[in-house]
């Protein structure tokens, strides 16, 4: 399988923040979770990629193709936290400025989409809700045609509902082999039912990239009375108070702990907190 | 297309990929999904289940090793109809009923001997 992202040590310098040695893969098909703490670096990446920011170093590869291939970005969807259209332009009127950079448009898709996604083609672009404009922003690039997703926080500022529905529309997307979704994002639980690849990036660098599911299956969250003084040096992100104590801890590490303590499946959100209360506080 | 009945809990202690080859294999020895038929796509089944695609592609290589299923390039995934493994079922399923009458036989007092020619008569029986 070949991959649809590849960057191998990106760095960029800015005062106060750099991006360090930033690399990873996202294998063709797969939809990959982008996650870490606010100003980690994952929008930095993101605009990296687009050549929205000049990196400072770095190899950059978007479906094969190097970045400033501009050819690539007809087969690439990108959405930041803010949808961007013109404030008082209509769908009617986003598909007439839309249409002509994209080769593969496709009107008829387009009007699909907005009639499943019960947008009204004739209102203003301000007048859609948060929910509404997002949805618009997914009709928009799936009617080129999009094999490759950039998704910065798709999910965020959405009621529950609305969420579920845009997961859902990511979830339709992925039906068709060949297409790829990397999305940003803090609402972790929405990566469990549909990320296969976890890149967790923190403070600038990546601490893991891989299978979602080896990520989980190599944690579990302990709880207990006292923990005991050897078994210190293995707790991750430990939390103590004054009966008890709880951390995450690799699995492989939990043998030799008192009978009290109780063990956990790890969620993502689990495995965030605990290693960036690790990092923050250690 | 076969409809797969399935239900994955995100709760539970086995992993989902686990739950899902479970499930399918479930359907596939109790003969309710039968051979050559297609399978619901591996991409789809985890839009449908909302899991994500390794999960189901995970599901269903296991199932591919154990000879289960099939794949066909381009195609899809099939049931296998495998002669060997519904003969094992059966193996199985004749364990279970010998099983049973020894020990209906043995709460009732049978001997070994009586047993026998009860199982003798039963085949004769189907042979005529």
């Amino acid at each position: 399988m070949s991959n649809a992202i590849e960057i191998n040590n990106l760095c960029k310098e800015y005062p106060g923040f750099a991006l360090k040695n930033v690399s990873f893969s996202v294998p063709r098909g797969l939809c990959c979770g982008f996650v870490g703490p606010n100003g980690a670096g994952k929008t930095t990446t993101l605009k990296a990629m687009l050549g929205m920011v000049h990196k400072s170093r770095g190899e950059i590869r978007l479906l094969g193709k190097p970045d400033g291939d501009i050819t690539a970005k007809e087969d690439i969807g990108v959405m930041f936290d803010q949808p961007y259209f013109q404030e008082d332009w209509t769908p009617f009127d986003i598909e007439k400025g839309i249409k002509p950079f994209y080769r593969g448009w496709d009107s008829a898709q387009y009007r699909r989409y907005l009639t499943q996604f019960g947008l009204d083609h004739n209102k203003k672009f301000s007048a859609f809700s948060r929910g509404m404009k997002m949805k618009l922003s997914f009709a928009v690039h799936l009617s080129h045609g999009a094999k490759l997703l950039l998704l910065d926080e798709p999910t965020s500022g959405l009621d529950p509902l609305a969420r579920d529905e845009v997961l859902d529309i990511m979830r339709e997307h992925l039906v068709k082999e060949d297409r790829t979704i990397l999305f940003s994002t803090h609402i972790t639980s929405d990566l469990e039912r549909i990320a296969d690849m976890i890149v967790y990036i923190s403070d600038g660098a990546v601490s893991f990239s891989g299978d979602k599911d080896v990520l989980l299956s190599k944690h579990c969250v302990v709880r207990g009375g006292k923990l005991p003084e050897v078994k210190r040096k293995h707790a991750i992100g430990l939390r103590e108070y004054k009966d008890g104590y709880e951390c995450l801890m690799e699995v492989d590490n939990i043998g030799g702990l008192p009978p009290d303590a109780m063990t956990e499946r790890a969620t993502i959100n689990d495995v965030v907190v605990y290693m960036e209360r690790r990092s923050r506080y250690a | 297309m076969f409809e797969l009945a399935i239900i994955v809990s995100l709760q539970s202690e086995i992993p989902a990929y686990e739950q899902i080859k479970a499930q399918i294999k479930g359907q596939i020895l109790s003969g309710e999904l039968p051979a050559d038929e297609p399978l619901t796509s591996m991409r789809q089944l985890a839009r449908d289940l909302r899991v994500s695609v390794i999960t189901t592609t995970r599901a269903y290589g296991d199932l591919e090793a154990e000879g289960l299923i099939y794949t066909v390039q381009g195609r899809g995934c099939f049931v296998k109809g495998n002669t060997e493994l519904v003969r094992e079922q059966y193996l199985r399923s004749i364990d279970d009923s010998l099983k049973t009458a020894v020990e209906k036989g043995k709460a009732t007092g049978l001997t070994l001997p009586e047993l026998q020619n009860k199982l003798e008569e039963k085949f004769n029986e189907q042979c005529d």
